[in-house]
């Protein structure tokens, strides 16, 4: 049985320039990070730049990590999520992926998901991705705009032809919905 | 409705990260009063951390760990000019709080060479021939010398192993250091790990673990010459013990009590 090595642990061997570390936290969130990535970019070879430039990141930058204030997996997600928006914000000519108006959340997901065969922690996943789905469409429009695209509330409203307020109404509940759903699930 | 609920309603979009960069500001003096809204950052943020996870896997491309890494350290090791990086194992790690052995950089030169040892031996098949000649000091900087104070060919320790290896003790002026390199190592399954030993006697000091790619890895250590008169490269279990549990698979004997 394999023992869990303590993230913060693994972090703090990182700063102090331990590559088995870095390859140690690199095989936990390998698969994570890289479909997060693709996520953002659609393209198998702008995502792997992404998740290598968020390495880089990490060894270089491994001591700016405050366990005391997030968990590595939080932390690892936003740096990724910056990158990834700064390359979308970045690139004049952006992929009809992306300039298209956005995909659901909804779309995205694949109904095959077997639960069944789902790891504990796999068993999250499908619960937040079942609250997600259970949003209406305008609300996963709007969260995907801000949350996969980063435009600001302006330009959504912008984009969108909607009032600010709507932007704003609709985020609030969207996320109103998954944080009642998923404390219903760790309640369980 | 007043200012300060109206405050308290961007707290999600901020979250979110969608407010410009005015607004982020403005929010972010409210946030440093409004105990409700500090009351429910936490809570939404565990929310907002979630999100990831509605994400649909995706095939990692073949070769992505490989290249990743590799440009990552690659890059480390040629922009490290100022030596004294450590690179040690996790097991290593542990252990430099309670001994005097300290696994970190020689040199930039070797940092390079053992950065692409440990990493990618495996997929450049670094020979032994090799690593004689990256430590005879192509890459070595005028002004920091490095005597190889000794190479010893680690022969395998039983006949069903077909490993071999080499071991090298330099000395610089930061103090005395091991370089060992294998190839051939048997596969490795699970959490196990081959570890390093220094051997004086019955007493056995882990010198660090390391991982093979495609049966080759190495591992670097610096120590203080103590009279240890074996090396000894084991399989563990994994790459936490202190003292060998698994089999041998490489060792020779060395001469260190005379260093310095």
């Amino acid at each position: 049985m394999e023992t869990p090595i303590d993230e913060a642990l693994i972090m703090q061997r990182i700063s102090q320039q331990d590559p088995v570390a870095l390859e140690a936290l690199y095989d936990r969130y390998e698969k994570p990070l890289y479909a997060y990535a693709y996520r953002f970019v659609g393209d198998a070879m702008l995502a792997e730049e992404i998740v290598q430039e968020l390495f880089m990141r990490i060894w270089n930058r491994a001591h700016t990590f405050d366990g005391s204030q997030s968990k590595v997996s939080t932390w690892l997600f936003a740096i990724l999520r910056n990158i990834a928006i700064d390359q979308l914000r970045n690139k004049q000519n952006r992929t009809a992926k992306q300039t298209q108006d956005a995909e659901t959340f909804a779309e995205l997901i694949d109904d095959q998901v077997n639960l069944e065969e789902q790891a504990a922690n796999n068993l999250m996943a499908a619960e937040v991705k079942n609250a997600v789905r259970e949003l209406n469409e305008e609300q996963q429009h709007v969260l995907d705009l801000m949350y996969y695209q980063g435009l600001t509330q302006q330009e959504i409203s912008e984009k969108r032809g909607i009032p600010l307020g709507t932007v704003k109404s609709r985020i609030r509940l969207a996320l109103k919905h998954l944080r009642t759903r998923l404390v219903e699930f760790e309640r369980r | 409705m007043d200012g300060q609920n109206r405050d308290c309603e961007l707290l999600e979009i901020y979250l979110l990260d969608g407010l410009n960069a005015k607004d982020k500001a403005e929010f972010e003096v409210h946030l440093s009063r409004c105990e409700a809204c500090q009351a429910n950052q936490s809570e939404l943020q565990q929310v907002i951390d979630l999100l990831p996870l509605a994400v649909e896997e995706q095939p990692v491309p073949a070769g992505m760990k490989k290249r990743v890494l590799s440009n990552v350290l690659g890059q480390e090791a040629n922009a490290d000019t100022t030596g004294a990086k450590q690179s040690t194992s996790l097991a290593t790690e542990r252990r430099l709080n309670r001994k005097n052995g300290q696994s970190r950089w020689l040199i930039p030169g070797l940092s390079a060479a053992v950065a692409l040892l440990v990493f990618f031996a495996g997929y450049q098949q670094v020979t032994i021939h090799d690593l004689n000649q990256q430590l005879a000091g192509s890459d070595i900087k005028p002004g920091e010398p490095v005597k190889v104070e000794q190479a010893v060919k680690l022969s395998p320790a039983a006949e069903d192993f077909v490993s071999e290896g080499l071991a090298t003790i330099v000395i610089d002026q930061k103090g005395t250091h091991l370089l060992v390199q294998a190839e051939q190592l048997p596969q490795l399954k699970g959490t196990e790990a081959f570890q390093v030993w220094l051997i004086k006697g019955e007493t056995k000091v882990s010198a660090g673990t390391f991982l093979a790619e495609q049966g080759n890895g190495a591992l670097y250590y610096s120590f203080e010459p103590n009279d240890y008169d074996t090396i000894a490269i084991t399989l563990e279990p994994d790459a936490l013990g202190d003292q060998p549990r698994g089999k041998m698979v490489l060792a020779a004997p060395i001469r260190t009590g005379d260093i310095g």
